[in-house]
């Protein structure tokens, strides 16, 4: 077995026989297995250590937390729907003051002036609809109208 | 952590009664489990003062979230999750906002001995104190995902199936990353030795 295969099983807590063989042969890997056993009975250690320790009351002072953040959490949920309340509320009074109030009209009315007819249109009569209906001295012939870029002669 | 089949009828009855909102019951959980979380807190940030801090936000996020707890695994497993979780956004957290760990360098003698340290060898118990002192300390200067995989593998003691549930990993994948881990801390460890 080569150092690398030899240094990854020992990691993995993989001792078997081949190891052990290496191990007997070669200094470096020796070496290497102490450190690891070191270094993995000082971690284990570590887990014996006593941490900090919950003080009396911590389950109390977490559930008191739990209760203020509800609290919190209702207040602002309360908040908010007031103010959306508010706000609807002030939504259908503008709508309301559009229906409700009297129009004041157009800002700039016509004047009489513009209303009634002039003399000349006033003595001009109404264009019929109708062809009998048209004076015979009227011309009627089409307007002199290109056609195709041709102006008529 | 303890499997499903730990949970005893009473616990089984506080979790269905903290899913319904009764905080009583789940009061019950949090002094069943209030000394695990402080443990595993502690070994995850190494933060003695911020220990109670974490460990609520922890109960609390455990409440918030009992509705999604399914009996799949063991409550502690489930409740582990969230703590490592919990624990990993706080060194996350504490790494971007200051650089409280300064890498293993020159500077690393100075700072209390520690090459000192790493060269002791022996049953000595004062020698073994320096050596767990030496650990923890190149424990809290590893890579958080080096950190969480050592925490929970070699002072937890956790299986690699519990490994892999509270980290929502593959077996494959945590055997792997504990591997790389362990190789990485031992050569930070023996770099150390080599100063010497």
């Amino acid at each position: 077995m080569r150092c690398k295969e030899v240094q990854d099983r020992i990691v993995d807590g993989q001792w078997e026989a081949p190891v052990r063989t290496h191990l007997a042969a070669c200094t470096a890997c020796r070496a290497f297995a102490a450190d690891w056993e070191q270094l993995e009975a000082a971690l284990r250690g570590l887990g014996m250590e006593t941490g900090p320790e919950p003080s009396w009351g911590f389950a109390a002072r977490v559930l008191r937390r739990l209760e203020e953040s509800s609290r919190e959490e209702l207040e602002f949920v309360e908040r908010a729907g007031r103010r959306a309340v508010y706000a609807a509320g002030l939504v259908a009074f503008v709508i309301w003051l559009a229906v409700a109030l009297p129009s004041p009209g157009p800002l700039r009315g016509p004047a009489p002036a513009e209303l009634s007819p002039t003399h000349a249109q006033a003595a001009r009569p109404a264009a019929s609809v109708f062809a009998s209906d048209v004076d015979e001295g009227e011309d009627l012939s089409p307007l002199p109208v290109a056609l195709n870029g041709v102006e008529p002669k | 952590m303890g499997n499903l089949a730990s949970q005893d009828a009473q616990e089984l009855e506080w979790i269905r009664r903290a899913q319904r909102g009764q905080r009583e019951a789940f009061g019950s959980l949090v002094e069943r489990y209030q000394r695990r979380v402080f443990a595993l807190v502690f070994r995850l940030t190494g933060e003695r003062d911020q220990v109670e801090d974490l460990a609520q936000e922890i109960f609390i996020k455990a409440f918030r979230a009992m509705g999604s707890y399914s009996f799949a695994s063991s409550f502690g497993t489930w409740l582990s999750r969230i703590a490592v979780n919990h624990c990993y956004d706080f060194l996350r957290r504490r790494r971007a906002s200051a650089a409280r760990f300064e890498p293993l360098g020159e500077g690393m003698e100075a700072k209390g001995g520690l090459a000192d340290m790493a060269s002791v060898r022996g049953p000595d118990p004062e020698r073994a104190a320096l050596l767990r002192d030496l650990t923890s300390k190149l424990l809290a200067r590893a890579p958080r995902d080096d950190r969480v995989l050592l925490v929970l593998k070699e002072i937890e003691g956790l299986s690699m199936e519990e490994m892999a549930e509270i980290l929502g990993m593959r077996i494959g994948t945590v055997k792997v990353r504990l591997h790389r881990a362990r190789k990485r801390m031992l050569e930070d460890f023996r770099r150390l030795q080599q100063r010497r």
